[in-house]
């Protein structure tokens, strides 16, 4: 606020800078979802489960993905 | 081409030379003919392009460097310019001293992306190249290949992969997060990077289209809408301007990405 | 007796309802992190992991949503 010199935008540990770290963030979220949504839907193809094991897999990607994001990019 | 069109009643009808489609189909304005009548079907415009892309970077930089001066002269100090900026804002910034060997790719990776998407602006050209996913898609393949290869150069082919693909957790949720890693590491980054190149290029072009050949239609449809199509046309002028700012973003977005992936790669924890 | 009825696609009605949280959620979690790092600068890279974390469960949610969608869609 009082003249701050160095508005400069954080600079993180790992290389990535602002964009790349919230496509980061988007990616790890897709891809949990997706990989194991899917997962999940071979799951319910093999044991005729209807679609309960795509949902599960879905929400067990998704929180494996919020787990790999709070990792990667949370305070270290 | 045809002329204005007269049908022997006074209702004023304006047509633009080529007999605007309205709304524009991708047929029409993205697949374009072969410039040879007959043969060589893959010889259009975009091809043409292309190449003149290719041959305005070379001549450009070597004229640039012709007789260099400890003092440089304007035109080696712009492409100086050019070239230290991405030398040392993305390559140097980003991956640090052994990032700089990749500095001259990257120049000319920008360089090229800068102005084939800027044609996508200049009068008479007015498409990209990028708004066909095949270039996009090669090039990011190039990217891809290069932040594996230069981690398997660094550490070993298995040492990379375990690297890469097994995140700092306890043992035993491995087995979750490993499949995680591998679609987004492997799969999510080379088709993320085509594709926002690609998305970006076209649907610019397509938001000009819309916004140019709608200013027709309207002009067309009834004399009551004329004063909305000049809104339309007015649209269409800021709608160039945002996109060439989008044109330079992309280029940078793209270079600025395959120089974190190297990092990436090269990067000695985890 | 039917009160009301509605045909078609319900599924993308749900999906649409679906949005509104995550998209609010979202602008909340940002507009703080602009808000607090417009007060006090130097605080920006402390808060910035947070960031992160915030919009990463909130996103999940909004995500969910659209895989959902072809999960039921499926069946």
């Amino acid at each position: 606020m009082a003249g701050d010199p160095s508005a400069q935008p954080p600079d993180p540990g790992d290389g990535l800078a602002g964009a790349g770290q919230g496509w980061l963030a988007v990616g790890y979220l897709i891809s949990g979802i997706v990989v194991w949504g899917f997962i999940g839907r071979l799951v319910d193809q093999w044991f005729e489960t209807g679609g309960a094991g795509a949902g599960i897999g879905s929400v067990v990607g998704a929180a494996a993905g919020v787990y790999l994001i709070a990792r990667r990019l949370g305070a270290a | 081409m045809r002329g204005p069109t007269t049908d022997g009643l006074a209702s004023g009808r304006v047509s633009a030379a080529q007999e605007p489609h309205f709304p524009p189909e991708v047929e029409e304005n993205f697949f374009l003919p072969g410039l040879v009548e007959g043969s060589f079907p893959w010889l259009t415009k975009i091809t043409l392009l292309v190449w003149l892309a290719v041959g305005l970077l070379i001549v450009y930089f070597l004229w640039a460097y012709r007789r260099p001066q400890l003092v440089p002269t304007k035109r080696q100090w712009m492409a100086e310019s050019l070239y230290g900026f991405v030398r040392n804002r993305m390559a140097g910034d980003l991956i640090g001293h052994e990032g700089l060997r990749f500095a001259p790719y990257f120049t000319t990776l920008f360089c090229f992306l800068l102005l084939t998407n800027l044609f996508s602006i200049i009068p008479g050209i007015q498409i990209s190249p990028n708004s066909h996913i095949a270039f996009p898609i090669v090039l990011a393949v190039i990217s891809y290949v290069l932040f594996i290869w230069v981690g398997v150069r660094r550490h070993g082919f298995l040492a990379y992969f375990k690297q890469a693909l097994l995140p700092p957790a306890p043992w035993f949720i491995l087995p979750i997060l490993m499949p995680i890693e591998l679609f987004s590491t492997f799969i999510v980054r080379p088709v993320t990077l085509a594709l926002r190149l690609f998305a970006n290029m076209f649907a610019g072009h397509m938001i000009l289209l819309v916004f140019t050949l709608g200013g027709f239609a309207m002009l067309n449809a009834t004399a009551l809408l004329a004063p909305v199509s000049v809104v339309s046309w007015l649209l269409t002028i800021a709608l160039t301007l945002l996109e060439a700012l989008i044109a330079v973003l992309q280029a940078y977005i793209f270079v600025i990405l395959t120089a974190s992936y190297v990092q990436g790669a090269l990067a000695e924890e985890h | 007796m039917d009160l009301a009825q509605i045909t078609g696609e319900v599924g993308a009605i749900g999906y649409g309802l679906a949005a509104i949280g995550p998209g609010i959620g979202v602008g909340i979690i940002f507009a703080a992190y602009i808000q607090s790092t417009a007060r006090q600068p130097e605080s920006a890279r402390m808060t910035q992991p947070f960031l992160w974390i915030g919009f990463a469960v909130v996103e999940a949610l909004a995500l969910l949503g659209i895989a959902f969608g072809f999960v039921f869609a499926g069946d």
